[in-house]
């Protein structure tokens, strides 16, 4: 008030204490927030939690932050929130046959895991024009297991966790990049980076409250590789009902770290991280007729892997499986559109089911035991070794 | 009784008597109609033989059997021929071939054997199957499914699939649409968020 009071012919702000007092605190604020900036963007006041590994070139700070904590409130919705609705997804890792778009209808109680059920023969026949635009600008029939078995899709639903929203901030630059619409709910826009800079995924956040309405994944050379999102939904208290019964529940025998060290010391092949980022996030047990069955599941955040492993030896021929040649190790293939691909080594079997981008499979593949073949020329000395053995004294 | 000549006879064809020997086996046949008849037929016998010996004996033969010799070598082709002819070196080659045949075939089975017994042996443990159907729920389940009980109608309330019958669509319901794989700018306002 006193400077705009004083006349402009007189003393200058060089001279007049108030104005030096002013100029002062003007730089010293202005050398706190460079700092501040400079802090941010060397990714120092990422909360001790950021990224292990540097994200050059990337937003981070407040964008980061802004991304991060609409994510967080997804992951609190996803548990908290009641809902039901319908879900779309398209999963096309190889995109040679289209991929496989399938239609779920889900429900969810708050505290629960997401309840999926295939809408059922009956209701697909009410609507046998059922066709979705696949990514080869050609009508895909929607693919319905009938009423004889669940429907499990490897794009997985829309769902997500703390856990992997943490992951993803280890991994990937979260931002948010605006405003949307799906299943005519206004959403936030949620995009994911690759340390590169590539765009990882989508995310559409309901705007109201922060459910994931719809999530697009794309690969390393930007493909995409699966789409889910909700036809439509309810959400809220009221919007349950007519709940179905889970047929199946995750295994309860949980292997604590102790536990896993124990089996490795045994001989058991059970890495901790795998190639791509991937984070050993869970690891269960189980018994089947051909004995213990331990399930490993990776995730980075975004894909997720889960490795089967167990002891024995696969048959010469697997009914159902055909023989495939996969990042240079041959192995079985459910079916190569599902990411679904068995083999066994040095007295183990790994089965492997991922959602996750071809690319990453292969370099999961590679990373994990094989018995590589050693050639004519040495089996001939293995076997007049064995030859001599037998012969000899 | 009258003597004749006897072995003198091919003796005298081959040209094998002396001088004064060859004058009184002539005397002989001179007055011995027996012996020149026997003489005749000696003669007669050895030309036919001489005229069969040089039929088996042809250029063609002759050229096979040179070919037969060693390059710089001094052998009697003729006589090598013959050798070869023989019913005994014959059956000597034909052992030779079995036994070469035989050598062979036991050790392209013995390589087999090595071979085979150098495959991996089956490893510890037993025989596995993949249950993959219960693997495939247990990863359903960690991406955040859990399969439910299909049931044959939906129940009431339940959200159809929200897709166009019968050229009726619901209200506020949208078609699903997989978008096409592309990188742009996502469906979203460029407000800032």
């Amino acid at each position: 008030m006193e400077l705009r009071s004083r006349p402009a012919g007189g003393l200058s702000p060089g001279t007049d204490p108030a104005a030096l007092r002013v100029i002062t605190a003007a730089v010293l604020v202005s050398l706190v927030a460079s700092g501040v900036a400079l802090a941010s963007g060397l990714g120092l006041l990422a909360g001790g939690a950021g990224p292990q590994r540097s994200l050059a070139g990337l937003a981070h700070g407040p964008a980061q932050a802004a991304g991060l904590k609409l994510l967080r409130a997804a992951a609190q919705a996803c548990r908290s929130l009641p809902y039901r609705g319908v879900e779309v997804a398209w999963w096309g890792p190889g995109s040679q046959t289209g991929g496989d778009t399938s239609v779920v209808q889900v429900w969810h109680q708050p505290g629960g895991q997401a309840l999926t059920q295939d809408p059922g023969a009956q209701t697909l026949t009410q609507a046998p024009a059922v066709s979705l635009a696949g990514p080869a600008q050609r009508h895909q029939p929607v693919r319905s297991l009938g009423s004889g078995g669940p429907n499990l899709d490897e794009a997985g639903v829309l769902g997500m966790s703390t856990q992997l929203v943490s992951l993803l901030a280890a991994n990937y630059v979260v931002t948010v990049a605006g405003r949307g619409q799906v299943a005519g709910r206004p959403a936030r826009v949620v995009t994911v980076r690759r340390p590169g800079g590539g765009v990882a995924a989508w995310f559409w956040l309901d705007s109201a409250t922060s459910l994931p309405l719809r999530k697009e994944m794309f690969d390393a050379r930007a493909r995409l590789i699966s789409s889910v999102t909700f036809a439509e939904v309810n959400i809220g208290r009221g919007a349950v009902s007519g709940e179905p019964v889970p047929t199946a529940r995750a295994w309860r025998t949980t292997l604590a770290p102790g536990q896993l060290a124990r089996l490795r010391a045994s001989g058991w092949p059970l890495p901790g991280l795998l190639p791509a980022d991937l984070t050993l996030i869970a690891a269960k047990e189980s018994t089947t007729p051909a004995g213990p069955v331990v399930d490993l599941d990776y995730s980075d955040g975004l894909s997720v892997v889960s490795i089967f492993v167990q002891r024995g030896y696969l048959p010469a021929r697997l009914r159902g499986w055909s023989r495939v040649a996969l990042a240079g190790h041959k192995v079985y293939a459910n079916d190569p559109d599902d990411l679904c691909f068995a083999w066994s080594a040095r007295g183990f079997v790994y089965t492997l089911i991922a959602a996750a981008p071809q690319q990453t499979v292969g370099q999961v593949v590679v990373a994990l035991p094989h018995d590589d073949d050693p050639g004519w020329l040495a089996q001939l000395k293995h076997g007049l070794h064995r030859l001599l053995v037998w012969v000899g004294p | 009784m009258k003597r004749h000549l006897g072995e003198r006879l091919s003796a005298l064809i081959d040209g094998e008597l002396s001088d004064t020997q060859r004058e009184r086996v002539l005397a002989h046949l001179a007055g011995c109609e027996d012996c020149r008849r026997e003489a005749a037929a000696l003669r007669l016998l050895k030309r036919r033989m001489h005229t069969l010996g040089d039929a088996a004996g042809g250029d063609a033969l002759t050229w096979r059997l040179l070919a037969l010799r060693p390059v710089g070598g001094q052998g009697q082709p003729a006589r090598r021929a013959a050798r070869a002819h023989r019913p005994g070196a014959r059956r000597r080659r034909h052992a030779w071939s079995l036994a070469a045949a035989g050598v062979a075939t036991a050790g392209l089975g013995l390589t087999g054997a090595v071979f085979l017994a150098g495959g991996d042996e089956p490893p510890p443990g037993p025989k596995v199957v993949p249950a993959v159907d219960v693997f495939m729920v247990q990863h359903a389940i960690t991406t955040g499914q859990v399969p439910a009980q299909p049931s044959a109608t939906p129940s009431s309330g339940v959200p159809s699939l929200g897709v166009p019958s019968s050229g009726t669509r619901s209200p506020g319901v949208s078609t699903p649409h997989v978008r096409t794989p592309r990188v742009s700018t996502p469906r979203v306002s460029t407000k800032a968020p």
